[in-house]
C-alpha cells in the first residue's frame, strides 16, 4: 500500500528527487552498467575526461540541490547517458573556445568568459591538441584493419549503414563484425581502469 | 566551421553512433562481448563502486556547501537593536506588539508571544529593522 502511494507521487511530479534519484541509480542492473560504462568512454572523448570520472561527474551533478534532474518519465540508464553526453560537449565547447586566434573564433567576450570557467592556458592548450588529434589516435587504433576504419570514417562523417559497406567492401555480416572488433578495440584501449 | 567545431561535431557524430550500437545488442550478446576481454563480475563491481563514490562525493559537496552558507550567516554583522538591554527589547516588541498597524501577520503573532527568547527578540527586532519600521538603535521611525 505504501509503495503504491509512492508510485503515485513519482507519477504526479515531473523529476525524481535525490533520494530516489540514489535508490536508482544503486538499483541498475549488471547489463546497464556495461552499458553505461562503454558508453562513458565513447562520450568522454575529447573532453579531457576519462570514462569513469564523466559517469561519475553525471551522478553527482544530479545530486546538486541546484543540479541537473531525472525526469520521472525518462529511464535513468537513458537520463545518464544523456547527461553524460551534454557534460561531455560543453567540456569539448569550453576548449573549442579556446582555440589559437585565426580559426574563425568569435566568442570570446565577457559573456563567454563568464558563463563557463577558462581552463588554464597549459590545459586549453593540451585538451585542443585531444580534441584535433582524437579522431586519428581512434583511427591508429585500427590502422591494420581497413574495414575497421571505414567503420570509423563512416561514423565520423555520419554516413549510411550502405555507404559504410561499400567503403569497405563489405557483406552485412563483415559490416557487424567490423563495428564489434571497433567496439572491443576501444573498450580495450581506453576502458581499463579497474582491472589494473 | 572552424577546425576545433568540425573536430567536435565529428567526434559527437562518432560516440553517438558507437552508443546506438550499444542498444541494438541484447544483454546476452553484451555479457558475450565484454566477456571476451574482461571480467563480468569485476566490471559490475567497479562500476557499483563508482555509483556509491559519486554519492558520497554529492553527500561531501553538499555539506560543504551548506556549512558555507551557515559560516556567511554566521558571519553577517548583527544590527545593534541586539545590543539593546534586554528590557528594551522587551519594551519595543510589547508595543509593536499591540500597535501592530501595517506588520505583516507573522511578525505580530510572534510579537505576541510571550515566551520569546531573548534570541526570538533579536530575530524580531532585526525584521522590524529591515522593514524600516525602527531604525539600528530601536528608535520608531
Amino acid at each position: 500500500m505504501a509503495e503504491k502511494r509512492q508510485e503515485t507521487s513519482v507519477a504526479q511530479r515531473a523529476f525524481l528527487d535525490g533520494k530516489e534519484f540514489a535508490a536508482a541509480i544503486k538499483a541498475l542492473k549488471p547489463s546497464e552498467l556495461l552499458r553505461l560504462r562503454e558508453k562513458a568512454i565513447y562520450r568522454a572523448w575529447g573532453s579531457g575526461m576519462e570514462g569513469d570520472d564523466l559517469f561519475q561527474e553525471a551522478i553527482v551533478r544530479t545530486l546538486e540541490e541546484e543540479g541537473r534532474k531525472c525526469p520521472c518519465d525518462v529511464p535513468v540508464p537513458v537520463y545518464l547517458d544523456n547527461a553524460m553526453r551534454s557534460i561531455a560537449d560543453g567540456e569539448r565547447a569550453k576548449y573549442a573556445r579556446e582555440a589559437p586566434a585565426g580559426v574563425g573564433q568569435c566568442d570570446e567576450g565577457p559573456l563567454a568568459a563568464a558563463s563557463d570557467p577558462a581552463p588554464l592556458p597549459s590545459e586549453a592548450a593540451l585538451a585542443r591538441i585531444e580534441l584535433a588529434e582524437v579522431i586519428d589516435s581512434i583511427q591508429q587504433i585500427f590502422k591494420k584493419d581497413l574495414q575497421a576504419q571505414a567503420v570509423i570514417m563512416g561514423d565520423v562523417e555520419g554516413w549510411s549503414a550502405d555507404e559504410v559497406k561499400d567503403l569497405g567492401g563489405m557483406d552485412d555480416n563483415q559490416y557487424l563484425a567490423a563495428r564489434k572488433r571497433v567496439r572491443r578495440g576501444l573498450a580495450r584501449k581506453f576502458g581499463q581502469r579497474e582491472q589494473s | 566551421m572552424n577546425k576545433s567545431s568540425d573536430a567536435r561535431a565529428k567526434l559527437d557524430r562518432l560516440d553517438e553512433a558507437l552508443a546506438k550500437d550499444l542498444d541494438t545488442l541484447s544483454d546476452e550478446e553484451l555479457f558475450g562481448e565484454i566477456a571476451a576481454e574482461s571480467d563480468i563480475e569485476k566490471t559490475v563491481n567497479h562500476m557499483r563502486h563508482l555509483v556509491e563514490t559519486a554519492i558520497a562525493e554529492a553527500g561531501r559537496r553538499r555539506l560543504a556547501k551548506a556549512r558555507q552558507a551557515y559560516k556567511a550567516l554566521a558571519e553577517r554583522p548583527r544590527s545593534k537593536v541586539s545590543q539593546l538591554p534586554l528590557g528594551r527589547k522587551k519594551e519595543l516588541v510589547v508595543h509593536f506588539a499591540h500597535n501592530a498597524g501595517a506588520l505583516p501577520e507573522r511578525l505580530t503573532l510572534a510579537a505576541r508571544n510571550e515566551d520569546n527568547s531573548e534570541a526570538d527578540l533579536d530575530g524580531l527586532l532585526e525584521d522590524l529593522v529591515e522593514l524600516g519600521v525602527i531604525d539600528d538603535e530601536g528608535n520608531p521611525r
